[in-house]
């Protein structure tokens, strides 16, 4: 009796050294099955981040061309305020212009020669986005309008969607025309 | 525990993406409250033309899907009447906080 238990044991400790087939297709099934899910998480939360990045830069650049753009009205005569027929170059005097090309804004200083560029338009795609320049000559308002174009981000989808943004800024008559 | 992630994971992701779109709609008011302060500036405080200019001031801000209330309180000495500014958005489901500001408009004067 003694014997036959002790090798009934030898027996089992042989047959535990090594997995089945099924245990190993079972383990590598589970295994891909976590590779996947895991790797699909990765891959969103990398979205997510380059999403938001992308909006932190859009609001940069509305808050900095809005700044930029009122500063320069301001400085600016109304009477040197211009804008070309295609309502897409404006002329802030002889130093300033901003033009809307390419989905982009920008801004260039003659004296400096420096050219700032404002990614507020869709880069990806220019031709769904819109953007316009515009003065009123009575009110001295002068206006951009823009159809910015950004990727709203969602879990499933990325769909692109539209805001109108405008921003407005009264141009200063000089003291003399004031008067009359 | 993947399964726990997930759960916890994807929420928390549609979260950040709402808080973007909010981001994104608080920068957008911003730019109409800064809008609306420019056509102030160009405007002179008297009780019978401020309430015409007012009227604009409200439907232009609707048109940018904003709501907007102004109070007009007691001018300082220099001749500067403070006007108080709150910008909500008009969309139904926003949970952006007012955007509130103050600035000071000239009085009208025998000049003006």
């Amino acid at each position: 009796m003694q014997t036959n238990h002790s090798f009934d044991k030898s027996n089992i400790t042989r047959y535990r050294r090594a997995f089945s087939l099924i245990e190993m297709l079972v383990l590598i099934s589970t295994f891909s099955s976590i590779s996947a899910l895991t790797t699909g998480l990765i891959l969103l939360t990398l979205r997510t981040d380059q999403s938001l990045s992308n909006g932190y830069r859009q609001f940069h650049s509305m808050a900095e061309l809005g700044e930029r753009f009122r500063d320069d009205v301001h400085h600016t005569p109304l009477q040197d305020i211009q804008v070309d027929d295609n309502a897409t170059r404006l002329s802030l005097g002889n130093s300033i212009q901003y033009t809307i090309a390419n989905g982009l804004i920008q801004r260039q200083q003659d004296s400096s020669k420096i050219i700032e560029r404002f990614n507020l338009l869709s880069s990806t795609d220019p031709e769904k986005s819109d953007g316009k320049f515009s003065v009123d000559q009575s009110t001295g308002l002068v206006a951009i309008q823009l159809n910015a174009v950004s990727s709203q981000l969602s879990t499933r989808i990325v769909e692109p969607t539209s805001t109108d943004i405008v921003l407005e800024s009264v141009a200063h008559r000089p003291r003399t025309e004031v008067s009359q | 525990m993947l399964g726990s992630l997930a759960v916890w994971l994807i929420p928390l992701l549609n979260t950040v993406t709402s808080k973007r779109a909010e981001l994104f709609e608080r920068a957008r008011l911003q730019q109409v409250t800064m809008n609306i302060v420019e056509k102030l500036s160009a405007t002179r405080y008297d009780s019978s033309s401020f309430q015409t200019s007012i009227g604009q001031l409200i439907e232009s801000a609707k048109t940018s899907k904003a709501a907007l209330t102004l109070t007009a309180g007691k001018s300082n000495p220099q001749g500067l009447r403070r006007i108080d500014l709150t910008v909500t958005p008009l969309e139904p489901g926003q949970t952006i906080r007012p955007i509130k500001l103050t600035t000071w408009i000239p009085e009208a004067t025998n000049a003006d």
